[in-house]
């Protein structure tokens, strides 16, 4: 047990303790690997866990348990989609308690049929750009621990989307893994046959993902949630990642680091410097 | 099934040589959508519409001009009518003729796809309460209830004060002719209290409105007067008796009143208030009034309104001369403001209409101070006051026609003498009388060894400093609206500009009009003014007013609306040019009478959780299909 760990368990201890919270959402052992837990008891607070395989983002369930005081343990890019939610007002700052614990990036999560052994850092961590949270209440220092980036500068290597387009299933664990999409209904999901259809029509499958990465543009926290939960690994974030670097350049914007800070698609007016 | 009758126009033949109308005609003929197709030369002519014999519930693909000229042609059965600007967008927009007809089939059949998928939206006006609530009594919102009640139509007047009047009541006279003031607006406001049509709520102020254009819900929270205006009659009995003396706002606190009051002879209604910040309830008054109209334990009241237009007039404060410490209003007694002056020349004033200093020596040099607040970018607003240049002159002529010997000077940036005989009856009658202009900022006002005030100055057209010594100093004010008019505006869902003033709908073309429709504005809530603009805006906001109710039923452009499902994520709001949309809770809330169903927030919206009309997914996507379909 890391001395990191060791921290987390007694702070969530403590807010347990002091009915600070009601529920502490964080990750837990199961089966030789990790998955999110919620913990409402002190006692059992000594079951969390920190370590490389808590890809998962948290945040996905604020959304769910509004009205809940809630302690949640967020990475640098679960910060990120926290505060992505305040401003979109979907999450009360003041109903819950952050947890951030100092990230040294997650691996790529095991997928049925490839090699085990071929365990290697999740690519979109090499383009983190907050190893902590943006807003937290508690902060977990990992001493000593070298960041995992073994080579942080990602190539700008073209990629053929159209063919990783075509091998998508149009199962939607993307949209369910993000902690942003959050719409009551969704306009791709196809419960409207006039847009994109429930099935997988493979004509639809480019607007099926283009739509989804307009949606996300200037929102996404490139968290890898959806990446991650792709069973084809379709290297989702890298899509959304270059439309953020184009707002980048362009605003000076990136998503989920200021609850103040505005997206520019909203407030940009035309004509309007700065 | 359904299907569509295509109405082609060529527009008196000029559009035949830029498009193949003969091939248009074919692709439509063979479709099995069309029903028919009809060309027409002139759809715009009178009698082309008639002759067509459309049917009147059948739905029409109509390809011709902008629908901007033909949709009061088609008014009648909107809705079902799609429109195609053949013209604009393809014979005068494309290169050749091909391209033009290219482009006019394909918008066609986008067209066509979207006239069969529209509903019919429902026609049914807005019933109009007649009935219309004027918001402040000062000249034009008097102006504005008596215009409306001659018209035939219920108002109600909600003033602040226990008379209406406002700031004219105070005047001493009327720029550029000096005729009395108050003999100018007394006989209308006892016609406004005479007047059958017109309900005047004294002591009162709109806590809260609701609804939307035509049928208002407004409550007016009636403040105690602690004494019943039924009962009382004026006689002013009470007034001998009560022992406590209180300062008359209405004098600008210069005169002392009873804590038991009427505030000027001229008020409307002519009833008596009790000031309870003064009164010591030693029951006196109630003892002397001979109709037992006093009642110290009254409470405030209550009044709903139903109304379908409003009209806001609740004028604007002047800005507080404390907030520029150079000229040490407050400290040196004989630095007055624009509003006092106005009271101790007024012959019904303290001193009875002669200018007296405070220590009730005649002045015999007097200077004005021209733009205080106004034209600045501190503490005041940027704007001219439009009113003190005048005021200001007239004040000069009013202290030289009382006394021929004084001496006045007037401290200006730019005289302003823009309006209807001001450049005569003014300016060149102050030269005449020599009224010395002194074009200048003063930098200070300091006290002289011998208790009069020292003016330092300088001049910018010479460029020569100097320093003046004069008995009384008045500084002309700007105006400032006050923050009781901003949480009005808050309340009623309008507008204010930078400076605070009510905002227009447009500057030009609607300048009564606020954002919401049904509320309208007048007066210097407005922006400063003088009397004879705050009057032709409560006439100009009644003729709108009426206007309104004239016309019994009103067809709002369709409003967006909002479903179960919003996550109030916001994003709508940013896209609203409006202000149309607001939070409520966790969802927004559309504002039916402020939304001009533009559509912008339907594209805002991720997961179509706003709906408008026939612009949803459902049209529009076989609309595109078919438009971009080979």
């Amino acid at each position: 047990m890391s001395r990191a760990e060791e921290e987390l368990r007694s702070i969530a201890r403590r807010l347990l303790d002091r009915k600070e919270v009601e529920l502490i959402v964080g990750y837990e052992y199961h089966g030789g690997s990790v998955r999110p837990c919620f913990v409402s008891k002190p006692e059992e607070a000594g079951k969390l866990v920190w370590n490389a395989e808590c890809w998962f983002n948290l945040a996905r369930y604020l959304r769910g348990l509004r009205g809940l005081r809630i302690g949640i343990v967020a990475k640098g890019c679960d910060g990120r989609s926290i505060v992505e939610l305040i401003k979109e007002n979907q999450v009360d700052k003041g109903s819950i308690v952050v947890i951030a614990v100092e990230c040294t990036g997650v691996l790529k999560p095991y997928k049925y049929g490839s090699n085990s052994a071929d365990r290697r850092l999740a690519d979109y961590c090499r383009r983190c750009v907050s190893r902590v949270s943006p807003v937290a209440d508690y902060i977990v220092k990992q001493d000593g621990q070298a960041h995992l980036v073994e080579n942080p500068v990602n190539g700008k290597d073209a990629l053929d989307w159209l063919s990783l387009f075509r091998k998508c299933l149009k199962c939607m664990s993307c949209i369910k893994a993000c902690p942003l999409c959050y719409c009551t209904e969704c306009s791709i999901e196809g419960f409207k046959p006039d847009l994109v259809h429930r099935l997988r029509v493979p004509q639809e499958l480019f607007t099926f993902h283009l739509t989804r990465a307009l949606h996300m543009a200037g929102r996404c926290v490139e968290c890898g949630a959806c990446e991650s939960a792709c069973p084809v690994e379709i290297p989702l974030t890298r899509l959304y990642h270059e439309l953020n670097e184009w707002f980048r350049e362009n605003y000076g914007y990136v998503p989920g680091v200021s609850v103040k800070e505005a997206p520019p698609p909203l407030v940009f007016k035309e004509g309007v410097e700065d | 099934m359904r299907r569509v009758t295509l109405v082609l126009c060529t527009c008196y033949s000029t559009l035949l040589e830029k498009m193949d109308f003969e091939k248009l005609r074919n692709v439509f003929s063979d479709n099995p959508l069309v029903r028919r197709v009809l060309v027409s030369d002139a759809l715009c002519e009178k009698n082309v519409y008639e002759s067509l014999s459309l049917e009147a519930d059948g739905r029409i693909v109509v390809a011709a001009c902008s629908n901007r000229l033909l949709e009061a042609v088609f008014k009648g059965s909107m809705g079902l009518v799609e429109f195609v600007n053949i013209r604009e967008h393809c014979a005068w927009a494309c290169g050749s003729r091909e391209e033009a007809t290219w482009k006019a089939i394909r918008l066609v059949k986008g067209a066509v796809q979207k006239a069969l998928h529209v509903e019919p939206i429902s026609t049914e006006g807005l019933k109009i309460v007649k009935e219309a609530l004027v918001i402040g009594g000062g000249i034009a919102g008097v102006r504005c209830a008596l215009d409306i009640a001659d018209a035939g139509y219920r108002v109600y007047i909600v003033e602040k004060e226990p008379s209406i009047g406002g700031v004219m009541a105070q005047l001493d006279k009327t720029f550029p002719t000096l005729d009395c003031s108050i003999c100018v607006e007394g006989p209308l406001l006892s016609e406004a209290g005479r007047n059958k049509n017109i309900t005047i709520i004294p002591n009162a102020e709109v806590v809260e409105v609701k609804g939307k254009v035509g049928d208002f819900k407004v409550r007016v929270r009636v403040n105690p007067t602690y004494v019943d205006p039924d009962k009382c009659n004026g006689c002013g009995e009470c007034v001998n008796v009560c022992p406590v003396y209180q300062p008359n706002k209405y004098d600008a606190d210069l005169k002392p009143v009873k804590a038991i009051y009427c505030p000027f002879a001229q008020a409307v209604p002519l009833k008596y208030v009790i000031n309870r910040d003064y009164c010591v309830e030693c029951g006196l008054c109630m003892k002397a009034c001979t109709r037992a109209a006093i009642n110290l334990e009254d409470k405030p009241k209550s009044v709903e309104l139903n109304v379908g237009a409003i009209v806001v007039a609740v004028g604007s404060d002047l800005f507080n001369p404390r907030l520029k410490p150079e000229y040490h209003y407050g400290e040196y007694e004989n630095v007055i403001t624009n509003m006092e002056f106005e009271r101790i020349i007024c012959a019904s004033g303290p001193t009875g209409g002669i200018l007296l200093k405070r220590d009730g020596k005649p002045v015999k040099k007097v200077a004005f101070i021209q733009c205080v607040g106004s034209r600045e970018s501190g503490a005041g607003i940027e704007e001219c006051s439009y009113y003190c240049c005048a005021a200001s002159m007239k004040e000069a002529r009013l202290i030289l026609e009382h006394d021929k010997e004084a001496k006045v000077f007037i401290f200006y940036n730019e005289l302003r003498a823009f309006g209807k005989g001001w450049e005569d009856l003014l300016y060149r009658r102050c030269l005449e009388d020599g009224v010395v202009f002194i074009r200048s900022r003063p930098s200070e006002i300091r006290r002289a060894g011998n208790g009069n005030l020292l003016i330092v100055y300088e001049d910018t057209l010479t460029g020569v400093r100097g320093e003046l010594e004069v008995d009384m100093v008045v500084l002309a004010l700007g105006f400032k609206p006050s923050r009781r008019m901003l949480e009005l505006a808050e309340r009623l869902g309008v507008t204010v500009d930078k400076n605070g003033f009510i905002e227009e709908s447009h500057a030009k073309m609607k300048p009564l009009e606020t954002r919401v429709r049904g509320i309208f504005v007048a007066g210097t809530c407005h922006g400063p003014k003088d009397i004879v603009e705050s009057a032709v805006e409560g006439s100009g906001a009644a003729a709108l007013v009426t206007g309104l109710f004239r016309r019994g039923s009103l067809r709002l452009p369709d409003y967006a609306r909002v479903l179960e499902k919003c996550t109030g994520c916001g994003r709508c709001l940013t896209s609203c040019e409006y202000g149309a949309i607001v939070r409520e809770g966790d969802k927004v809330r559309v504002l039916e009478s402020v939304c001009n169903g533009c559509g912008a927030c339907l594209a805002a919206c991720p997961q179509e959780a706003i709906i408008l009309g026939n612009w949803g997914l459902k049209q529009l996507a076989p609309m595109v299909s078919a438009m971009l379909e080979d």
